[in-house]
């Protein structure tokens, strides 16, 4: 389940439309958090993360006008976030159409026992693209043509990257001997 | 090579440990600097204002500015010569060669854009504005040493309008900024 759904007063988004700078502030300190980590999950880097987190409130503001409420206004600001951060992705061009190796073994079960640091490692430990496209899968809830629309690629790019990110996860997460090429 | 379901079969275990992760926390002080940004961009918007507005009354300033002088300006044909004398006919070709660069410089000026910005607006206006002044003082003198003296500043003028104009930024412009309010002022 997303951390981004927080229901928002439609009172709240009218002070907001009025230039009410309290409201401002309210609507920030709702979704800061939750800014932040999509940004950071996304591009990995903490400042680049606080850039995006700046950015997108910023925007908020710049194109208020084309919300027009009839979706939650947190799917609405995750977008602009989600948006601001694969932008500066693809401004890093480096890994961006990077090619996981097709695994070569058959799924085994994800192991459970991990703890959140040995997840939050594996997950460093994927390519950017990789990482970006499982998180948004997975813990977004984006479909694979979502995906593939916000990377300006095809269904199958969303596709592949999940299942075989999928498997780069679970390798680093079962065997704890990776040296974590991609990071 | 593993399919689609076996993906599909651990997404939800994997999908809830993602999830579980704890949220990522900021630097403190990020609304601070969104207000920050905030404020330099209605700073911006005011000193856009300022000289949009400045710019706009130079023009009011100078339209019948403009006019006074092109009724008031020298005729710009060379004075007749009253006498053959050696000097006199030094001192009127000299004469004839400030007017002659003077009108140079202002058919290099008409040739040039408009000013592009309200700062070289402002900056051009207070130069046309000192040229009138000399111009009014050049129809008001006979005096040949005096309108010698006269054409010669009117020439440095004009080369500032041009350079003014052709630079866009002018240390006129930047001086007037800095008088402003410092809130008002750019990073």
């Amino acid at each position: 389940m997303t951390s981004f759904a927080i229901d928002v007063p439609t009172a709240l988004i009218d002070r907001l439309r009025r230039g009410d700078m309290r409201a401002y502030e309210q609507i920030y300190r709702l979704f800061e958090r939750p800014v932040f980590t999509l940004a950071y999950r996304l591009l990995g880097d903490r400042d680049e993360a606080q850039e995006i987190l700046h950015d997108a409130m910023l925007a908020v503001l710049d194109k208020l006008g084309q919300f027009r409420g009839e979706a939650p206004f947190w799917g609405w600001l995750r977008q602009i976030a989600t948006n601001e951060a694969l932008m500066r992705l693809r401004k890093r061009k480096l890994d961006y159409v990077e090619e996981l190796p097709e695994p070569e073994a058959a799924l085994a079960h994800l192991p459970l026992s991990f703890e959140a640091h040995d997840l939050e490692r594996a997950l460093a430990g994927l390519p950017a693209t990789t990482r970006s496209v499982l998180w948004l899968y997975y813990v977004e809830g984006f479909k694979h043509d979502e995906i593939a629309s916000a990377f300006g690629k095809s269904l199958s790019f969303s596709k592949t990257q999940v299942l075989r990110g999928t498997q780069k996860l679970r390798d680093l997460l079962g065997t704890g001997k990776e040296q974590y090429a991609y990071a | 090579m593993p399919d689609e379901d076996d993906i599909m079969r651990e997404s939800s275990s994997l999908a809830a440990a993602l999830a579980a992760l704890p949220l990522e926390t900021p630097a403190p002080g990020g609304f601070a600097r969104v207000e920050a940004s905030l404020a330099r961009r209605r700073a911006r918007r005011r000193l856009v204002g300022v000289f949009a507005l400045a710019a706009s009354l130079a023009v009011v300033a100078l339209v019948p500015l403009a006019l006074v002088r092109r009724s008031a300006a020298p005729e710009i044909v060379p004075p007749v010569v009253a006498t053959r004398d050696a000097d006199a006919d030094a001192d009127a070709d000299a004469l004839r060669a400030l007017i002659e660069q003077n009108q140079q410089l202002e058919a290099y000026v008409r040739a040039q854009d408009e000013p592009y910005d309200g700062a070289t607006a402002y900056a051009s206006a207070g130069l046309e504005d000192l040229i009138g002044l000399v111009d009014g003082e050049l129809a008001a003198t006979d005096d040949r040493s005096a309108q010698d003296s006269l054409w010669r500043q009117r020439r440095a003028l004009l080369t500032e309008l041009v350079s003014v104009r052709s630079q866009g930024v002018t240390r006129l412009a930047t001086n007037d900024a800095a008088l402003l309010p410092a809130s008002w002022r750019l990073d």
